[in-house]
């Protein structure tokens, strides 16, 4: 499964929508449900799965779901 | 654009009056960040803040504070420091959703030992972020004793929040069976808390402007009895509460000439709270004491504030001495939304959590202060 299938199941799993609602432009803006209690909360769930930390700048970089799968892919 | 950290200095001073009328246009009526950098810190200074910003290109999107203070922690003084204000854009514009992350996980990475106090209640953004990170979330618990029945029944707006309660609520003050049952609420929790003993030895009762050596002298003695407690002596407590602030009525206990505890209350008349309505409230905001002083101490602060024409008396303690000295006072608990909150490293510190939190001093003396009463 490529990181952005997994982000996208992890966030559909916390937004509580259907991961086929997802794509990689899905971002705050474009989600009622994602707000910053549940940004962080996606942050942590995707760090507890990929067994990664990432800097308060990397965090600063996951403007969308594409981003934050990229991000995944450069620190692997 | 790239967020980053920055030290709010002079340079700042425009962007952040400029994000806070964002803030404003965009419906947030509650906070505003400061809009005043700090003053240069004093070397040695044990007490002190830092603001910080978080900056994207010339524009802030949002801001925290550190502020440092010492603390006893397990019989050791430790430099933690406080996470207040935190205030992102993205409470008005969805697309700043992600600088509340940021902020937190920048405040931890510049000071690992953090807490949190207040944040009005458990289900607020902020605790709810905090138990994400898995800090430990902790309920100071709220009292209150009604010094005027009839005035509490009138005024007191949680209480009266229908047509057919405020009719209630009028008639059993204008029948005065409201007051005898009130009466009866606080003396039946004084008989179900009492414990008998032998009478103590006389106290003198004096209210005092500066907290002297004789506060040193109290807190070296006290403090083995509290396991997580700001450091409570003269130099801090002056700070907190300075002697030119004639809004805190201070009094401490003196036992054969030496001074055995003390206690900072405020009187305030608010005008159309939320909560108080019109009462005048007085608050038992800060103190200390051994813990076989505390019943006289909480004694005389409800009878100070009774004799200043206090309606309420309210209190937020943690400790566990405190808390049983004011049900055998006669308060009685009430919903609390003041949360002690401590990040994982700070936790550590605190080990073992169960006890240490039994015995944590937090009063509405600490961190952001007696604001709002």
């Amino acid at each position: 499964m490529s990181a952005f299938e997994t982000v996208r199941t992890i966030a559909a799993d916390l937004f509580q929508v259907a991961a086929a609602q997802l794509s990689e432009s899905s971002s705050p803006e474009t989600l009622q449900q994602w707000d910053s209690v549940q940004h962080l909360n996606l942050v942590t769930a995707i760090e507890e799965h990929f067994s990664l930390c990432f800097e308060p700048e990397e965090i600063d970089q996951m403007s969308d779901l594409g981003a934050i799968a990229q991000l995944i892919d450069a620190k692997q | 654009m790239a967020i980053s950290i920055e030290r709010f200095d002079e340079a700042w001073v425009p962007a952040v009056k400029a994000f806070n009328a964002r803030l404003r246009a965009g419906g947030e009526q509650e906070f505003d960040f400061p809009e005043v950098p700090p003053p240069a810190e004093l070397p040695q200074q044990r007490i002190f803040q830092r603001l910080h910003l978080a900056c994207e290109g010339e524009h802030v999107r949002g801001g925290f504070i550190l502020r440092w203070q010492d603390f006893w922690i397990n019989n050791q003084v430790q430099s933690i420091a406080h996470y207040r204000l935190p205030l992102s854009e993205g409470i008005v514009d969805k697309r700043y959703a992600r600088v509340a992350t940021h902020l937190l996980r920048s405040a931890l990475k510049t000071e690992p030992l953090l807490f949190c106090l207040g944040m009005g209640g458990l289900g607020r953004p902020l605790p709810q972020m905090l138990k994400a990170l898995r800090w430990v979330l902790h309920e100071v618990p709220f009292y209150f004793h009604v010094l005027r029945g009839n005035t509490f029944l009138r005024e007191v707006q949680p209480l009266r929040a229908s047509p057919s309660r405020r009719r209630t609520m009028d008639l059993a003050a204008q029948c005065g069976l409201g007051h005898l049952a009130l009466a009866a609420l606080h003396v039946g929790q004084r008989w179900k808390r009492h414990t008998p003993g032998k009478p103590g030895r006389p106290v003198e009762v004096e209210a005092f402007a500066e907290f002297g050596p004789w506060a040193d002298d109290l807190w070296r003695r006290a403090r083995k009895h509290y396991a997580v407690c700001s450091v409570r002596n003269s130099d801090t407590l002056n700070q907190l509460y300075p002697p030119d602030d004639r809004r805190f009525v201070r009094i401490r206990l003196m036992r054969d000439g030496y001074p055995v505890g003390w206690i900072v209350l405020l009187d305030t008349q608010m005008s159309e709270h939320k909560q108080f309505g019109n009462m005048r409230v007085g608050t038992l905001v800060d103190g200390m004491a051994e813990p076989g002083e505390l019943d006289k101490l909480v004694a005389v602060a409800i009878q100070t504030l009774k004799l200043r024409g206090a309606h309420l008396a309210i209190s937020n303690q943690a400790h566990v001495d405190w808390r049983q000295s004011l049900e055998r006072c006669g308060f009685i608990g009430g919903p609390s939304n003041y949360i002690f909150a401590c990040s994982p490293q700070l936790a550590k510190l605190m080990e073992p959590l169960v006890g240490s939190l039994e015995r944590l001093h937090m009063t509405r003396g600490d961190g952001d202060g007696p604001i709002h009463l």
